[in-house]
């Protein structure tokens, strides 16, 4: 056999039904993860200085310490606030548990930026109740008779400031363990639950089933608060992604015993320090807590195990016994009412201007409709990226896309902006909305590959056999059988991306976007102000804008949701 | 048949990958075009956006020219945005740097980041404030100030910098941190002025008095307007902002009676390798003219004029900002582990 007759029938034994259906997806993971994943494993090892800032110095230490700590508070407390709606949405089956699962995902969609903002406006509105504890002296009971005098100081930085902050985050993400853990309550075994009632335990062994998911809700909290730093550095607060930040735009950190940046700065007079050298350093910062993201993200996927082991539990017709009680569903709302409202309300309130809808669109028109076409392209892509995944499944898409959301924001737009902040590139890329899609694929596109995942477990995968039996390839068994029954889903997910990439704030302040420029920079310019009117009118007409495509997500997967129940009901 | 389903298929693999690629190259035109658009100019701006914008408006009005602005973020401020201009030196997005103090355009200037011109517009500016090969030029005068709270009103008369140390006003006093902007330049400055021994000893003075370091001179302002600190080291645009904004507060131009005080004038410069070049001259004639420095007076955004005889008189410290440049980092380094306490 000649070479020439061989190259075909090699060609030929390439499934190109595969290549075809995955190519999308590993083109989306690679140049959106892979890519800034690879700068970063880079810049840890090839750098001697940033290897040798790993050391965990006293100064560091106290970063990391102060941040897992704020952090982890947000992370109780929103677990706190998450467990009786938790209650309501795995026991409650009537109409508030039904709103729920449309208004918890919706007011998580919501931008936090806008949200520590209208917790700020509250703070600063001089209520009495606010005014009497600052004005109070408390006293702390201690051993007998002695007593530890407590006045709540409300200064910048101070605990009362550094409480909103906490508060802030912990009402911003309170929907995550309501959502974790409700819908692992949701999943477990009613004869359980009817026996443990029975017993009179039910409440002690809900919460011991329950431990895995709790523990989940705690680090994904912490995780996503501590990527968060337009909440905390108005008024100075320093944790570490601050710190990334001030490190990479400065050069310098703003607190104190910096081990980091005080070398780059020293003795160089007229000098500034390079954009390398300042990369290597806001790595250098983040290390840590990227050590301590690895671990919480392993704990996290250790509780989420707990959920998706009931994955095909038939949990049989519900008994109304075990009906969410009624103080979990009025909790419920009080919470929604003060978590949502209260903010939303607080901005209103603030705003001295009447809202003139044709200022608005004057004054914001170009960032709010540049924002949007970044959304739509990253959500098209993710889109793309999800419908491909539910194609043909290539491991290590989840784990990488999963990484690059965990690096967080700042980092992943460090990377980005290392990468392409070149002559060559910066004409189709840097100057462009081609750098800010990936940043915002490359962050929240995992979202996208879970719901292709979504598509591969057991049920899926028996239908899939059944197609591949009649002689169906990869691409005719996504074609005809997959994608028609999973549509919904893979497309929530891209829409998902896309909301989210309307209030991201971390790689947007950082990427700085110019064509077309976005409105997050420039509300970070104005929330620094004690109380700005654009700030908040824009902060409003972004709450409004991302409720549109919140809700097509939402009522995208509800429909899929349906869709796939019926489907892989009655297969063919 | 199994050849044409093969050929069929490699096909479907590569319109999937020129999907994606074309997805996001789609994306590129959108800035591409603007990018290349003759009718545009691109600005790094550290004048606060509030006023900024503003003078952009007439800008465009006047002459059709499409402005896009990058505004700095208060806690980075001004030193963040000139880092960025610095690293797209190869391949530079802005066309003019309008600097809210004149120290960092010294600094760019000396990278080699900015080019030379000497605007038509400037030649009544006074030759302190602006560049005499004409790498920047200065206009529209701002001044380091101390905010005087009204609702927890210090009980004595203030009038310089030295109230900032006194124990009658101890923990009650703030000022932001010197990380970047104009309080990073007042620092410098005072360390070229006074020299180091002196300034030092005064930082050390402040952090004894409990002085807060705040995330920026904005939040001086509104934390001193609400009462919290009596007495704030800020810039006089913020206390206009922040009295505007309901704070109750005054303001003292400090040490009229001995040195003066900080005078910044905002800097306008043009940058090296620009796309846009001639819009960019037409720019910066327009900033650095007359009719913006009134505006920005009138704004209460700049309280004194660069030109001399314009406005308010003020005392103000001579600076030579090629020196106070020189040892500003060293200035920012020590001052603030200095004012920490360190």
């Amino acid at each position: 056999m000649t070479p020439m007759q061989e190259r075909p029938s090699r060609l030929r034994r390439i499934d190109w039904s595969s290549v075809a259906a995955a190519a999308p997806a590993v083109a989306v993971m690679c140049v959106c993860s892979a890519l800034p994943l690879a700068w970063m494993a880079g810049a840890l090892l090839l750098h001697p200085e940033v290897r040798r800032e790993l050391a965990l110095n006293s100064f560091r230490a106290t970063l990391l310490g102060r941040t897992l700590g704020y952090n982890g508070a947000a992370a109780v407390l929103a677990t706190m606030m998450g467990l009786p709606a938790a209650v309501v949405l795995g026991r409650g089956r009537g109409p508030v548990a039904r709103a729920l699962w449309v208004l918890l995902p919706a007011a998580l969609l919501l931008p936090s930026l806008a949200y520590g903002y209208g917790w700020k406006q509250l703070a600063r509105m001089g209520l009495p109740a606010l005014q009497w504890l600052g004005e109070t002296q408390f006293h702390l009971p201690l051993l007998g008779a002695f007593h530890l005098p407590i006045q709540i100081d409300f200064r910048p930085n101070g605990p009362a400031d550094v409480f909103r902050c906490i508060w802030s985050l912990a009402a911003w993400l309170w929907a995550v363990p309501a959502g974790l853990i409700g819908l692992s309550l949701r999943r477990m075994d009613t004869g359980v639950q009817q026996q443990a009632l029975l017993d009179g335990a039910l409440w002690r062994v809900t919460l011991r089933q329950l431990a895995g998911p709790i523990i989940a809700s705690l680090a994904v909290v912490t995780v996503l608060a501590s990527q968060e730093f337009a909440v905390y550095e108005p008024t100075g607060i320093s944790v570490v992604a601050t710190e990334v930040r001030m490190v990479f735009d400065t050069g310098s950190i703003s607190s104190a015993d910096n081990s980091i940046a005080g070398p780059m700065v020293s003795g160089q007079g007229l000098q500034s320090s390079g954009q390398a050298a300042r990369a290597a350093a806001a790595v250098a910062t983040a290390a840590p807590m990227l050590l301590v993201t690895i671990a919480l993200a392993v704990l996290a996927a250790w509780g989420a195990r707990q959920v998706s082991a009931a994955e095909s539990l038939e949990v049989g017709r519900w008994p109304r016994i075990l009906d969410a009680p009624r103080w979990a569903s009025i909790t419920t709302l009080l919470l929604l009412i003060l978590n949502v409202a209260v903010p939303v309300a607080s901005l209103m309130a603030s705003l001295r201007v009447a809202p003139d809808p044709i200022k608005m669109a004057q004054e914001f028109g170009p960032q709010i409709s540049g924002a949007i076409f970044v959304a739509v392209i990253a959500a098209l892509v993710a889109t793309l990226a999800a419908f491909s995944s539910a194609g043909r499944w290539t491991r290590g898409l989840l784990t990488l896309t999963g990484a690059s959301f965990l690096i967080g924001g700042q980092l992943l737009a460090i990377a980005l902006i290392r990468l392409f902040n070149r002559p060559g590139l910066s004409f189709w890329a840097y100057d462009t909305a081609v750098l800010t899609i990936i940043a915002y694929v490359g962050r929240f596109g995992w979202i996208a590959f879970s719901t292709g995942r979504g598509t591969w477990s057991q049920p899926w995968r028996e239908l899939r056999e059944m197609a591949a039996v009649d002689g169906a390839g990869t691409l005719r068994v996504a074609v005809s059988v997959v994608w028609p029954l999973a549509w919904p889903t893979l497309l929530a997910g891209g829409v998902l991306v896309g909301a989210l990439s309307l209030t991201e704030v971390p790689a947007t302040v950082l990427l700085m976007p110019q064509n077309p420029q976005v409105l997050t920079p420039t509300m970070m310019t104005w929330v620094h102000a004690q109380r700005s009117d654009p700030m908040i009118e824009a902060s409003l007409v972004m709450m409004a804008v991302v409720l549109v495509p919140a809700l097509a997500a939402i009522a995208l997967t509800a429909i899929g949701l349906r869709l796939t129940r019926r489907g892989l009901q009655r297969p063919g | 048949m199994p050849r044409l389903r093969m050929r069929r298929q490699m096909f479907g693999a590569a319109a999937c990958v020129v999907l994606v690629l074309g997805v996001l190259l789609a994306s590129g035109p959108y800035g591409c075009n603007r990018g290349i658009a003759a009718d545009e100019v691109v600005v790094y701006c550290a004048v606060d956006e509030p006023y900024a914008s503003q003078i952009f408006a007439e800008f465009e009005k006047q002459t059709g020219i499409r402005t896009t602005v990058q505004y700095d973020i208060e806690s980075s401020k001004s030193v963040g945005l000139a880092g960025k201009l610095e690293a797209e030196s190869e391949h530079p997005r802005a066309d003019v740097w309008w600097g809210s103090e004149a120290f960092l355009s010294v600094r760019l200037g000396s990278e080699g980041a900015l080019s030379p011109y000497k605007s038509p517009a400037a030649a009544d500016i006074l030759a302190q404030f602006k560049d005499a090969d004409g790498l920047w030029t200065g206009t529209a005068l701002r001044a380091r100030v101390l905010a005087v709270s009204m609702k927890s009103p210090p009980p004595f008369p203030i009038t310089g910098m030295g109230d900032l140390a006194d124990p009658r006003l101890k923990n009650k006093v703030a000022m932001s941190r010197p990380t970047a902007g104009a309080t990073g330049a007042h620092l410098a400055t005072l360390y070229t002025v006074w020299g180091p021994e002196k300034a030092a000893a005064f930082c050390r003075d402040l952090h004894g008095n409990g002085i807060a370091l705040l995330g920026g001179n904005a939040e001086v302002a509104d934390q001193v307007g609400a009462g919290t600190y009596s007495l704030g080291l800020t810039d006089n645009d913020d206390v206009t902002n922040a009295s505007a904004n309901g704070g109750r507060l005054s303001m003292v131009v400090p040490d009229q009676d001995g040195p003066g005080t900080l005078a910044m004038p905002t800097s306008v410069a043009l940058v090296k390798g620009s796309k846009h070049e001639q819009n960019a001259k037409k720019l910066i004639d327009f900033l650095v003219g007359k009719q913006v420095e009134r505006k920005l007076i009138d704004l209460k955004f700049a309280r004194w004029s660069v030109r001399g005889g314009e406005g308010e008189a003020i005392k103000a410290i001579e600076v030579d900002y090629h020196a106070a440049a020189k040892i500003y980092a060293r200035a920012q380094r020590e001052g603030e582990a200095l004012l920490e306490g360190r």
